[in-house]
């Protein structure tokens, strides 16, 4: 790695570290620094503080942070496979289909709770990686011949569609409170139980680790099939790999979190302009910037209209579309 | 010896379909020339394993390309494109770096002997000063040579070439066939090029195979090209041949 990259990386640890204290300490109830600093080291005297930074704060912080990994990467995965830096998981409505799973197996009541865990999770991945095979296939994908703008196109319809049928579906089981559709709609991201949390660390573990040997692969794939497969990338698996583990990290998260949109085109797009095209360094950046980004974004959420709180996928969504707006333009004049 | 044998392929839309026979041999430039449409392309394609034939059997250096893996036929034959594009940032010498993936196991890093590969295959197609600078912002003929060094990079046995002078001004063309001829020749090379450049082709080829139609109507040496029936069956424009120097070129009849 080149020095200008190593000192970048290092600036970026060094602000996720301050990021995530500043973002533990802030919220509705305030605290001093000396009596949220006495509170990590050895817990403070007042119950209530404890309670707030260990069970409130601290799990929400984490799940944001594993959230923004989650999207970022499954973005990243989406844009080297697909050569657009605009394919995302919302983008492409693998979230939305992610949504349906789950909305579908609420309705039908198929969503037993096992050991302890709900089995949602296994719908929204199912959901997820349903609506990526049929937008990629509709795409004409299957026959390589991939129409790109189509996809984009055709992604940005199923969301729309499969966003109404949520609320279609709520609409028929209990017509008076539509907040489940809408908290599925519009993500925001809980404080979960501990056992859920250490559930969502272990399936993100399980869909990053097989990527992080990757970035040659992605590096060769993002300049097209053709290209990997002359220099000795085994193309197919790589389209399984990716939608495989896309759908993984997209579907389980939105059971938790619901849908949270363009978090997957703004962290690697800013990655890519501060450290070039390399998915061996974009991979590590976009670990790191994903989870910096939704940290930061989950908090400001429940701090700007402090006590209410404004769900973090509609101010992904105001801070996304226009920077998906801005690309577009910028790219449809180049082309 | 690169051969392709009784290969049949038909695309999705099923409106095509290509049958090809071809043997091509090491320190030799192998030519394809044929109209627009003919199925060249697709000739190239199967013969680099990008496209799988739905018969007959191709062998590379006597094994099957059927059985083989990615990295190991990317280790003896490289594919260039007529046209490479990226929407991504890359530099020129991350591309080129490209060449060496098949060589590598995931984390292992580019060690000191990659490094060099890298700069005298840069060097070759005199592109050095490419190296840093973003590869969507270079001209296609800059952007060729980019890929024409991650070719030389990659260390194969076989180049194989979809169109390489598209966009090259006839002094630089005349200038690529020499140096492709003279790398078959020092480096023992067997080279496979695509073009409709027919004259330069009467030039330079070692071995022609004429395609037309989806099938390879006639191959052999250079020799073949000279015949005027058959090149205006094919291309539909009456031909000429002058000497130069004792080699016959071929110029077309513009028919004014």
């Amino acid at each position: 790695m080149k020095m200008r990259y190593k000192v970048y990386f290092v600036l970026l640890a060094i602000i996720w570290i301050l990021a995530f204290f500043i973002c533990l300490k802030v919220g509705a109830i305030e605290m001093s620094w000396k009596e949220f600093s006495k509170a990590l080291i050895k817990g403070s005297d007042e119950e209530i503080v404890n309670t707030i930074i260990f069970n409130l704060r601290l799990p929400r912080l984490l799940l944001a942070a594993l959230t923004g990994v989650a999207l970022s990467i499954s973005g990243l995965l989406f844009q080297a496979l697909l050569k657009n830096p605009l394919a995302e998981p919302y983008i492409l409505g693998i979230s939305g289909g992610a949504g349906a799973g789950m909305m579908l197996a609420f309705a039908t009541g198929i969503s037993p709770i096992l050991f302890g865990f709900s089995t949602l999770p296994l719908y929204s991945f199912l959901g997820a990686l349903i609506t990526i095979i049929f937008v990629y296939s509709f795409a004409g994908g299957h026959k390589n011949e991939l129409h790109v703008n189509t996809l984009l196109l055709v992604g940005i319809a199923l969301q729309a569609i499969l966003s109404a049928f949520i609320l279609f579906i709520q609409n028929i089981l209990e017509p008076i409170d539509m907040a489940r559709a809408f908290a599925i709609i519009m993500g925001r991201i809980p404080s979960l139980e501990w056992a859920q949390l250490s559930f969502v660390f272990f399936v993100t573990f399980l869909g990053i680790i097989p990527i992080i040997p990757l970035g040659r692969s992605l590096n060769a794939l993002s300049l097209g099939d053709e290209n990997a497969l002359s220099v000795g990338i085994s193309v197919e698996g790589m389209k399984r790999l990716i939608f495989l583990i896309a759908s993984l990290l997209t579907g389980s998260f939105v059971a938790f979190t619901g849908i949270i949109g363009f978090v997957g085109i703004i962290v690697p797009h800013i990655a890519r302009l501060i450290f070039g095209a390399d998915h061996r360094r974009l991979i590590p950046v976009s670990i790191i910037g994903g989870s910096l980004f939704l940290m930061v974004s989950d908090t400001l959420a429940r701090t700007i209209f402090s006590p209410t709180e404004l769900p973090v996928g509609v101010l992904t969504a105001i801070i996304g579309g226009p920077f998906f707006l801005f690309l577009l333009a910028r790219d449809g004049k180049k082309r | 010896m690169l051969e392709l044998n009784n290969i049949s392929f038909q695309y999705y839309t099923g409106s095509f379909s290509v049958e090809a026979e071809l043997v091509a041999r090491k320190s030799e430039l192998t030519v394809i020339v044929g109209p627009n449409g003919a199925g060249k392309s697709t000739i190239l394609k199967l013969a680099a394993g990008l496209l799988k034939p739905s018969a007959g059997k191709i062998f590379l250096e006597a094994k099957k390309l059927s059985v083989m893996s990615r990295k190991e036929i990317a280790s003896k034959l490289a594919y260039i494109p007529s046209e490479t594009n990226s929407v991504f940032e890359f530099t020129g010498r991350e591309i080129v770096e490209m060449g060496r993936y098949a060589r590598k196991a995931p984390f292992e890093p580019m060690n000191e002997s990659d490094q060099r590969a890298i700069e005298n295959a840069l060097a070759m197609v005199d592109a050095s000063e490419l190296e840093n600078r973003d590869f969507r912002n270079l001209s296609s003929g800059e952007r060729q040579r980019i890929m024409l060094a991650r070719a030389i990079a990659q260390e194969a046995n076989w180049l194989l070439f979809d169109e390489p002078t598209v966009h090259l001004d006839i002094k630089h063309q005349i200038e690529f066939f020499k140096l492709l001829k003279k790398f078959a020749v020092s480096e023992n090379k067997g080279l496979i090029v695509v073009t409709h450049e027919i004259s330069i082709a009467s030039i330079f080829a070692d071995s022609v195979a004429v395609v037309s139609n989806g099938r390879v109507i006639r191959s052999g040496s250079r020799e073949i090209l000279f015949d005027k029936k058959l090149l205006f069956e094919i291309f539909g424009v009456n031909f000429e041949f002058i000497n130069i120097h004792g080699n016959k070129v071929l110029f077309p009849q513009a028919g004014i």
